[in-house]
């Protein structure tokens, strides 16, 4: 969920702009480090468009509400969560500018929830998860989904906590909410289990089936640059 | 160079099947992102319209919000699918073009 202009109270704005600014700070430093050629930073060009890509396809809770997948563990299993957190956080500034998708005051907010958190996720899980680095391509892509399944959930957990707490911190006299208006009881489990029922599996076949497919002999020649960006990214992949 | 070619190909089809995004919902009668209402959904949901959504929702006008045409009337599918595919390119570009700046300050900025 891109959180619109007027969900978060100022407090919790400018709360998430100091938290922010410097992962902003931070993970460019890094990415500039990394991405100093430039048929790498066209891939990571290219990475950015294809999450904002990949947010336009709705999917929908039948009789219910839509969401979509965000790339952010692909990415950040290709080039490293900072640089994958930054691409996400292009994609939604793409987003919030040009197309009201999430709001210019909750920018940070969606920024952390949708980028940072995914990304970060997503990459430790599949560190975790494919410690003996196995040769099997189908086990790995699965790994590769599982960690795009969990990355969406502690988002969409953090988001529904971050929505939840505005009508207790911010209400006019009568009790009426300013901001947001639905209370925790109802924010984090709407949130989490639409997420866990479909937008996590949604995230997660996206993620293994182009992981798979980066990684496929046959069309390794096709895309022969990703695993370099990869070794560079995470010098722990060399090998894998 | 031939590899950047296939895959800015690949992207480019993606994008052209954006519109399952919006048909998707529409066969399934799904409405918004939870949370993401309108001031009149929202209305119908609590009986009243919080403060700070109202003041503050008007203070940033996309050029193409909702990823349609500012004037568009959504009635025709087609119409709306059109804008999506376009709504998606300028999209795709306009990440691309942020992350060569982005990129660009970031070296001017670490130089080290």
């Amino acid at each position: 969920m891109h959180i619109p202009d007027g969900c978060l109270c100022p407090y919790t704005c400018l709360t998430c702009f100091a938290i922010a600014f410097p992962l902003w700070f931070t993970a460019s430093k890094k990415s500039s480090k990394l991405l100093k050629e430039k048929y790498f930073q066209m891939l990571a060009a290219i990475g950015a468009a294809f999450s904002f890509s990949i947010m336009m396809f709705n999917v929908p809770i039948p009789g219910g509400t839509t969401g979509h997948a965000i790339g952010a563990a692909l990415l950040s299993i290709i080039f490293g969560p900072w640089v994958s957190s930054i691409l996400v956080t292009i994609a939604l500034l793409s987003q919030a500018l040009l197309f009201g998708d999430g709001g210019i005051t909750t920018f940070a907010a969606n920024s952390l929830i949708i980028a940072f958190i995914p990304s970060f996720t997503g990459y430790y899980i599949f560190k975790l998860l494919n410690k003996n680095k196995s040769d099997n391509l189908f086990k790995q892509s699965i790994l590769a989904g599982l960690s795009g399944y969990f990355s969406i959930f502690l988002a969409s957990l953090i988001a529904g906590i971050i929505l939840g707490i505005q009508p207790i911190i911010s209400h006019d006299n009568s009790g009426k909410a300013l901001y947001f208006f639905y209370p925790l009881s109802v924010s984090v489990p709407a949130m989490v289990s639409e997420h866990l029922s479909l937008f996590c599996w949604v995230e997660m076949i996206i993620t293994s089936i182009i992981y798979g497919l980066l990684n496929f002999n046959l069309l390794n020649n096709f895309f022969p640059c990703h695993r370099e960006v990869q070794t560079r990214s995470c010098p722990e992949n060399k090998g894998s | 160079m031939k590899s950047i070619n296939k895959i800015f190909f690949l992207l480019a089809v993606l994008i052209l099947f954006s519109p399952v995004g919006i048909l998707l919902p529409k066969i399934f009668n799904a409405g918004s992102a939870w949370g993401e209402w309108e001031i009149k959904e929202i209305n119908n949901l609590i009986g009243y319209i919080p403060a700070g959504i109202t003041r503050l929702s008007e203070i940033w006008h996309p050029p193409f919000p909702d990823y349609n045409f500012a004037n568009n009337i959504n009635n025709n599918l087609f119409n709306e699918s059109f804008a999506y595919i376009f709504s998606g390119y300028i999209g795709a570009l306009t990440c691309i073009l942020l992350t060569f700046l982005w990129l660009k300050i970031a070296e001017l900025s670490f130089k080290n």
